[in-house]
């Protein structure tokens, strides 16, 4: 299966994301318990990951220590895992 | 932190994808090593967090797919609500873009000609043209071959009879 970046005819999802759509189906069904995804579940998901990317860096950055010298570490990401709330399911990571 | 074990966990988005959205996202930023792959981490965690409380979420509803709807659920009550939004309009983009498709597919199915078939009549036409252009072009090339050997002949000829002026006679005899 084409990576979501060349993606074919499903949900035309090449314009949409990218992220590959196909990586995520198995990084999802590796949990036993997830039963079958419908498509555009998976689009959706992808989209939500990318946000999700993006809502990280840029959280850890605006309130991380790298911004005067317009660097993200490490340090900032774990941070943001600790202090957030919605990003407290990092924790562990 | 502490790192995660077993197989199903080296699974990952690709390096080269998480890269390009955070030079998007924070372009001019440089980011250490250690934070791209904590990303690339996060990325998984975050794909497990959404997958199982949308699982749950449509094992509830008695159905056996998870479907879009129970996305956004999921997403809503993890505390992503503000991810909503956004997430809503590619799943528009998406059935319409499916809808799109199928009112193509179907206007085809009406000519009664699948597909496969126009696209094997489409092949045929450009065989069929290219053979067409392909004797063309021989045809020219043959004409122009004559052509060329006709003005050999003719200058053959035409300094044949200055050569041997003696039989000029002859010749004129021949001529009508």
């Amino acid at each position: 299966m084409a990576d979501g970046v060349v993606g074919r005819d499903k949900c035309g999802e090449q314009r949409l994301v990218s992220l590959p759509l196909s990586r995520i189906r198995v990084i999802m069904k590796s949990s036993p318990e997830v039963s079958s995804i419908n498509q555009e579940a998976l689009v959706l998901t992808a989209k939500a990951t990318e946000l999700f990317v993006q809502y990280l860096a840029t959280y850890s950055y605006r309130h991380g220590n790298g911004k005067e010298k317009k660097a993200l570490t490490y340090n900032d990401l774990s941070n943001t895992a600790e202090e957030s709330e919605t990003f407290q399911f990092l924790a562990g990571t | 932190m502490a790192s995660s074990s077993g197989n199903d966990d080296d699974l990952t988005i690709p390096r080269a994808a998480i890269n390009k959205m955070i030079k998007e996202t924070l372009p001019n930023v440089r980011v250490a090593n250690d934070a791209r792959e904590l990303v690339v981490n996060c990325c998984t965690e975050f794909i497990h967090l959404i997958s199982s409380e949308a699982n749950e979420i449509c094992n509830k509803s008695e159905k056996k797919t998870i479907s879009p709807e129970h996305v956004i659920q999921a997403l809503e009550s993890l505390g992503f609500g503000s991810y909503i939004s956004e997430v809503k309009e590619v799943l528009q983009e998406c059935k319409t873009v499916a809808l799109k498709r199928r009112k193509a597919n179907s206007r085809l199915e009406n000519l009664g000609i699948p597909e496969e078939e126009l696209l094997r009549q489409q092949q045929e036409l450009f065989a069929k043209a290219r053979q067409q252009q392909a004797e063309l072009a021989q045809q020219e090339w043959l004409q122009m071959q004559q052509a060329a050997q006709q003005a050999q002949l003719a200058a053959a000829s035409a300094s044949a009879s200055n050569q041997a002026g003696s039989s000029q006679d002859e010749e004129d005899d021949d001529d009508i």
